[in-house]
């Protein structure tokens, strides 16, 4: 694994970074002398029929992104935020100013120089587009400072700012391209200041991308060449990189994996992503809306045994927090409700909730019968785990009344006003877009992020959480918020809103021949700008 | 002859208008909101909303309807909901993928269905016939995907000798080409054998084994030219299909073609994508059913138009 910069921040100082590209030749090498030249060609599938990043926040498409496209802040193998066309930044003492200066001698790839202004117009085209996480800062003014230098204003503090914008939805667009072929030009064709310029874009079928032989970073890229092709079925890509059509394939089934890993000629590169499989527990429809129901409902279900025949035992762990991942800044671990049938049942007990004849709890002459929506093959494994849960909960006295919809529908099913809800539980994946925990309490924790505003489908609501909440959006720290955090989360976890399941591990297989390619896990991206090929 | 075809592509307009209309109210009845999935399942609804009005989908079904036909008189097909790209440039960009797979594939099909059926006739009864019974029943009940996969995994992961996906040589050709092919192989083989028993069974054909014409030249040349004018309709039904319902053959093979972009349409509620698609697919079957015809009208005198 390539392990470029690791860098703290530290506050209210300018911080003098070194020059990224001499520290990433130097992690490069640690895999052997890189080679110059030759193509990768990478199998995978995409749904998206752009390559609009800033209009969109899509994982298979921030996969290709920062071959073109470059943001102020980026991620390493680590997760940790290091300097890209930004070299630091300054914060004042309250919090609301930003000052960023940004590196020289950067040019897009028409000859725009990259600069103040430009910063100013990508930041603001977000903002006035209201194009994705536009509103998770709260800005107030962009300011040309002078050429390479730029000053962000806030209404509040917002300390993830640099989260945000080290996301691949802030790439950076050359104005001069972007204002000349308008928000439909941008969708298919891009250019920014990224290591490798765009060639050929069709959509769904191939993205091919040509070496930038002005790149800014000396000695980089290695590849001549970059290629991206569609390939829907997974395994059309196994056979693909089997074959050697391909040197990448991503999105692989987990025997798949599990049979090349075995193969001396490929390589299986595993992560835990930042994605999280759960189910949401409807908080307003009864019998969810009682807390000793949910919390039966998380004891009931054994999430190692999910791993096990879901993930063949290492694509996924058991999730330590609510919709929250380890990868994420601010993370921290709350735990996992314990498989312990015995103790749903005790809580079901507890809850009013008696073992009728027929092996189905009742109360008041109801049955507890609920039911669970789902989709199938939307995500890898949704509707098998829809399925064991059905059956871990009928052991504990619960009836499911499995619903399945097709990808289209699902969405709008579970999209809905919280009184107009009709469903107990809903099989969901959730990933950290910015990369910090502020997105997630912010859009999932609050009374006011209840669907379908914004993604509490659990129509979760608990004034103090909210008042925490509050609280720390004051705050100018990260230090000083997660210390608020701290305290959140192990509410949000009594409170059980959601059945919480597990994380997932993502892998990518790679011909052996290729070196360089890590994992990116804040955005569980495998970006190959420092890679090789051994010839 | 003429009068024929000009009927015949009159009756073919109400056809695509039926088609038109009720792909369009078809989709307003199912669940699905083009605006959500474009947007993403993690947008907040602002931005829905803002995706609705930018596709004017916040306007009443029925000036919808109407903008839509206005564009259709005018040639227009509207634009991709998800790429925002004209229809016509989506449609046009692939069609001459799918038409050529198709193409390739149904020529396939003829020429070894024809074969095979003719063997099996002549053979009728014999070890060849069961043969090629027994090909022909695994030709029609074979999963399309699964053979893809083992010839993929047989020619590309182990032989090394074509590549196992994409699209761009003739190499790329060969194994989508016998996938999309091998129903129609097995279809035309079998339609090919009944249909030349049947016509040995015929006065002309024993009046020529009267003249004391020998058996062989007796099929081929005094059955089979009859015997084929069922056959071409197949040819044509099966061409029709293969253009619009290569869609599992392009999944598999990654082929840029029309099929896959069905999917992709229907999975992401593109309705003006989906219905210009539908429109080519019916256009075509339309299309080749009248070349069909005219062929046949051409072949058989006796059912030759005035």
């Amino acid at each position: 694994m390539p392990r470029p910069t690791q860098m703290r921040f530290t506050r209210s100082s300018l911080i003098a970074w070194l020059l990224v590209a001499g520290l990433a030749l130097g992690s490069a090498q640690a895999q052997g002398e890189p080679v110059y030249g030759g193509t990768l060609t990478v199998a995978y599938t995409s749904t998206s029929p752009h390559i609009d990043i800033q209009g969109t926040n899509q994982g298979s498409l921030s996969e290709t992104a920062h071959y073109m496209f470059e943001t102020l802040f980026d991620r390493n193998a680590d997760g940790e935020i290091e300097p890209l066309l930004a070299t630091g930044f300054e914060v004042s003492d309250d919090g609301l100013v930003y000052t960023f200066p940004l590196q020289s001698g950067v040019t897009f790839h028409d000859g725009t120089p990259f600069n103040a202004e430009a910063v100013k117009y990508n930041i603001e085209r977000k903002i006035n587009l209201r194009l994705p996480t536009w509103d998770t800062v709260p800005w107030e003014s962009i300011d040309v400072v002078d050429d390479l230098t730029v000053r962000v204003t806030l209404t509040g503090p917002a300390p993830h700012i640099i989260n945000v914008l080290s996301s691949k939805t802030w790439s950076m667009y050359s104005p001069t391209h972007a204002e000349a072929v308008g928000p439909d030009g941008v969708r298919i064709e891009g250019v920014g200041t990224g290591p490798f310029m765009q060639r050929d874009f069709r959509p769904n079928e191939v993205l091919h991308m040509v070496r930038n032989p002005d790149y800014w970073q000396e000695g980089l890229p290695y590849l001549d060449e970059v290629i991206f092709r569609v390939s829907p079925d997974p395994n059309t890509r196994a056979a693909l990189l089997e074959s050697g059509d391909v040197d990448m394939a991503l999105g692989l089934p987990v025997p798949v994996t599990q049979r090349l890993s075995t193969n001396p000629r490929f390589e299986v590169l595993r992560e835990v992503a930042g994605r999280q499989y759960y189910i949401t527990l409807n908080n307003y429809l009864a019998p969810t809306n009682d807390v000793l129901v949910r919390q039966a409902i998380n004891h009931a279900v054994d999430k190692e045994g999910i791993i096990m025949a879901v993930f063949l035992g290492v694509a996924a762990t058991v999730a330590e927090a609510v919709y929250l991942t380890p990868i994420v800044s601010g993370y921290q671990a709350v735990g996992s409700y314990a498989y312990d049938p015995e103790r749903a049942e005790a809580l079901l007990e507890e809850a009013g909730w008696t073992m009728g004849s027929d092996g189905v709890r009742v109360k008041d002459g109801e049955r507890l019968r609920i039911n669970l929506y789902t989709r199938r093959g939307a995500v890898t494994g949704d509707f098998e785990i829809a399925e064991l849960v059905q059956g871990m909960l009928a052991d504990v006295g619960i009836e499911v009344d499995l619903q399945v919809f097709e990808s289209a529908s699902f969405v709008p099913n579970v999209t809905v006003p919280m009184e107009e809800s009709t469903y107990h539980m809903a099989n969901l994946t959730v990933g950290t877009v910015t990369g910090d925990a502020e997105y997630i309490v912010s859009t999932f924790y609050r009374c006011d992020s209840a669907a379908p505003r914004l993604f509490n489908r659990a129509y979760y609501c608990n004034e103090e959480v909210d008042r925490l909440s509050d609280l720390s959006r004051t705050m100018a720290t990260m230090e000083e918020r997660n210390a608020i955090y701290e305290e959140i989360y192990p509410i949000v976890f009594a409170d059980a809103p959601i059945l919480q399941l597990v994380d997932s591990i993502d892998s990518v297989a790679i011909n052996a021949n290729l070196r360089g390619v890590f994992f990116e896990p804040a955005f569980s991206n495998w970006p190959a700008k420092y890679a090789w090929k051994v010839p | 002859m003429l009068r024929y075809i000009i009927k015949r592509i009159l009756i073919g307009i109400p056809i695509l208008f039926l088609v038109i209309t009720t792909v369009f109210f078809a989709f307003r009845l199912i669940p699905g909101d083009a605006a959500r999935i474009l947007a993403g399942d993690e947008a907040p609804i602002e931005r829905v909303e803002q995706i609705r009005t930018e596709l004017g989908l916040d306007r009443p079904v029925l000036v919808q309807y109407g903008a839509y036909l206005a564009g259709i008189a005018r040639g227009d097909l509207g634009v991709s909901f998800s790429s925002r790209r004209p229809v016509a440039v989506e449609i046009g960009t692939r069609f001459g993928n799918t038409f050529s797979l198709a193409l390739a594939a149904i020529g396939l099909a003829t020429l070894v269905g024809i074969v095979l059926g003719v063997i099996s006739a002549l053979f009728r009864g014999k070890l060849a016939d069961h043969v090629v019974t027994v090909i022909a029943l695994l030709g029609i009940s074979v999963p399309v995907f699964w053979l893809g996969l083992l010839m993929m995994q047989l020619f590309s992961v182990e032989l090394g000798w074509l590549p196992a996906a994409g699209h761009g040589t003739w190499r790329h050709f060969i194994m989508p080409t016998i996938t999309l092919s091998v129903f129609s192989i097995a279809f035309i083989t079998r339609m090919t054998r009944s249909s030349l028993l049947e016509t040995i069974a015929q006065d002309y054909v024993r009046t020529a084994r009267a003249k004391g014409v020998r058996e062989r030249l007796v099929l081929l040349l005094h059955s089979l030219r009859n015997a084929l004018l069922p056959v071409t309709i197949v040819v044509g039904l099966r061409f029709g299909y293969m253009v619009g319902g290569a869609v599992i053959t392009e999944e598999v093979f990654a082929w840029p073609g029309l099929g896959r972009l069905l999917i992709l349409a229907v999975g992401q509620r593109d309705i003006p994508l989906v219905q210009g698609l539908l429109l080519v697919f019916a256009t075509s079957f339309v299309v080749v059913n009248l070349l069909v015809d005219v062929l046949y009208a051409f072949l058989d005198p006796r059912i030759r138009h005035r």
